[in-house]
This record gives structure tokens, sequence and C-alpha cells, in this order.
């Protein structure tokens, strides 16, 4: 399977000191919470043409999207970098959801209507409306310890499978099997700690790619 | 592939409003995102309430550059290997060592063709505990 893009989110519980000065100016002058909620400041956005990155901080939420992944280790190494360095300016305030969404791709011999029907055959049982149907597309959820993914996949011709990637790498498959892994966990309040981010960037990338041979091999069984 | 949407979550408390507060007919109302209010057909959603991995920040301030000097391992490990200069660090590491050419197969082939030739003519034979313990009794090389 090739891996296409990767989002690694860190959602937090309260927002981020940085986009709330008004609140905290008037908290630590005049000793009181402001009357009325202000809205935090806008968010930031920064895109790394060159190495198809994308680094997001806005109050309530910090990700970084990797639109060029050579391997597990690279992804791991920027996103842990980075993190670093949003950490050295303002401390990320506890998390309430980490997830970690990953894009893969196995490239079909087949023809885009001869994968629908091995979906069809693999996936679904042959009732009326799955032996009627053009197109198909597969979601499910499963649990891995106190883990969570919501995984969707099913066939794709290429302008459809560039539709949904944000830089379009320089060659993509005519007729794939596409498979959307988001590996996530939820959080109560808890701090953000360099290890569990570390863990959590690795975890999620091994459970996707070994769902997404699981899904491939299914499909190519018989074939 | 068809691709089930996602409805946007479940509104916070904080989007419970009151309208004509502090009147008689005052009552609750929740307030949805834009998007909620766009005309859509209808969106499948998962059992799952929590909203999906996303990079979608709430209407940020756009900055773009071409690149960013992040002190990661490519960055400071760069691989120079004269037969094959179009493989990376990152190729390394993801595994896709480069095929051998024909003069690396060759000098390859020379070199265990030499070593097997060294290995016969000073007849090494692997250094076991068993020989080891004889040579120390004996104060000789024993033999098998």
């Amino acid at each position: 399977m090739n891996l296409l893009q990767v989002i690694v989110e860190l959602r937090h519980s309260k927002p981020l000191k940085l986009f709330t000065p008004y609140e905290d100016l008037y908290r630590l002058l005049a000793g009181k919470e402001l009357p009325e909620r202000q809205a935090p400041l806008p968010g930031f956005e920064l895109t790394i043409s060159e190495k198809r990155m994308r680094i997001v901080v806005d109050p309530w939420h910090t990700a970084i999207f990797l639109g060029d992944v050579p391997n597990k280790g690279y992804c791991v190494d920027n996103v842990m970098t980075v993190f670093r360095k949003i950490s050295d300016l303002v401390t990320l305030p506890p998390l309430s959801r980490l997830g970690e969404r990953s894009f893969w791709v196995e490239e079909s011999q087949l023809n885009f209507n001869e994968l629908v029907t091995s979906y069809k055959t693999k996936i679904y049982k042959p009732i009326n409306i799955a032996e009627e149907s053009i197109d198909v597309g597969a979601s499910f959820v499963l649990a891995s310890g106190e883990y969570r993914a919501n995984i969707l996949f099913g066939p794709m011709e290429s302008p459809q499978l560039e539709s949904v990637l944000a830089f379009k790498p320089p060659k993509l498959p005519k007729v794939a099997t596409f498979v959307d892994v988001d590996f996530y966990i939820k959080k109560e309040q808890e701090e953000l700690a360099e290890r569990m981010l570390r863990d959590f960037v690795n975890s999620g990338l091994d459970y996707a790619s070994e769902q997404s041979k699981k899904i491939v091999s299914l499909l190519e069984e018989g074939q | 592939m068809i691709t089930p949407m996602i409805i946007p979550t479940v509104t916070s408390a904080e989007d419970v409003k009151k309208i004509l507060s502090d009147s008689i007919l005052s009552s609750e109302y929740i307030t949805f995102d834009l998007q909620t209010w766009m005309p859509q057909p209808y969106r499948w959603r998962s059992i799952e309430l929590s909203s999906p991995t996303t990079f979608d920040g709430q209407q940020p301030v756009l900055f773009e550059i071409n690149n960013i000097d992040l002190p990661t391992a490519t960055w400071r490990w760069k691989i120079s290997l004269p037969e094959h200069p179009e493989i990376t660090f990152d190729d390394l590491r993801a595994g896709k060592w480069p095929k051998p050419t024909e003069e690396e197969l060759e000098a390859r082939g020379n070199a265990l063709e030499l070593a097997q030739r060294v290995h016969d003519k000073l007849d090494i034979r692997p250094l076991t505990t068993a020989i080891l313990i004889r040579q120390f009794r004996e104060g000789k090389e024993g033999s098998d």
C-alpha cells in the first residue's frame, strides 16, 4: 500500500492562550473574567509548498498535514519537530482528542467496473441493491483497545482520487483501492507529553498500514 | 467510491442560546454552523459522534512559503552514494535500497571468491567453546 497523506490533529479542551490575549489581559488586570465571552482570534495556517506540508494552529486545535510521506520515520520526525517548535512558543492546553488520519492506495490491475464487481462479491451479500450498484464504498468503526478507528474504503479512479487529496502527488494510479483510516482517541483533559504523541503517531500508522493491507489482501483473494 | 459525508457534530452547550431573553416568550434554541443551513442532500454519519481528524482551521489567516528548515533527521543526514546519486536518506529509511550495478555485482563476486580462497588456504574453522577449552587444557589447537 502506498501512503498518500497523513493528518495529525491535537484537539484541545481549552483554547490556546495565543488566541485569547484580551481575556487573559482582562483577567490579569481586572482580577475577574470578562463579562462577555470574546470570540477567539482567527487561527493560523501555513502551507509549505515544496514539502507539501500544512501546519494549522487555531484556538481549539493544532494540526499537521503531510502530503508527501515517503516513510513512517519521516512522518514521526516531522510531526514531532513541528509540535516541539509550537510548544516552545505556547503551552499546548490539555487534550480532548488525538487523531491521525491517513490515506492509502493500492493500484489495481482491474478496470473500475471490474474492481466494483470485486468489491460487491467480497464485501457484500448478493442482495438487489448491491447487485445493481455501479459504485460502492464501505465504512466501518473499529476499536483497538482504548483507540477507535473510522475506516472508509472503496474503488476510485484517478480524478476522484485527485479530488480527495490536498496536494497532487507526481503520479496517481488510474484505478485503485482507496483506504481512509482515522485512528483516534478521546482524552479527558490530558496533558500532552512528547512520548505519548510519538507513540500515538507510530501506532496510528502501524494500525492503518495493517488494516489497509488486510483490506487489499481480502480483495485480491481468488483474483 | 461513494463517500459518506459526516454531519457536523452536536453543538456544545455554549451554542444553546436564549431567544427573547427575560421574557415570558423566551425559549432556548440551538445554533448550528453555516454548513448545516446550506441546502444539502442527506448525509450519512457514523454512530461515532467524534468529528473526523482534520486540518481545517476555523477561518484561519493563510500564509505560504516555499520551504522550511526543520531540524529533522532528513535534513541532518545527507546520503551520498556515487553509484546511486538519486538515493536519499528517506529512501534508505523506507527500506528502498538501490539495485546493485553490474560493476558492484562483479566486485561482490570477486570479493566472495577471494574470501573463499583465503578460507581454504588458512583452514579457518569456527572457534567454538569446545575448541577453546581444549586449546587451554592442552595448550594447542585441538581438532574435532
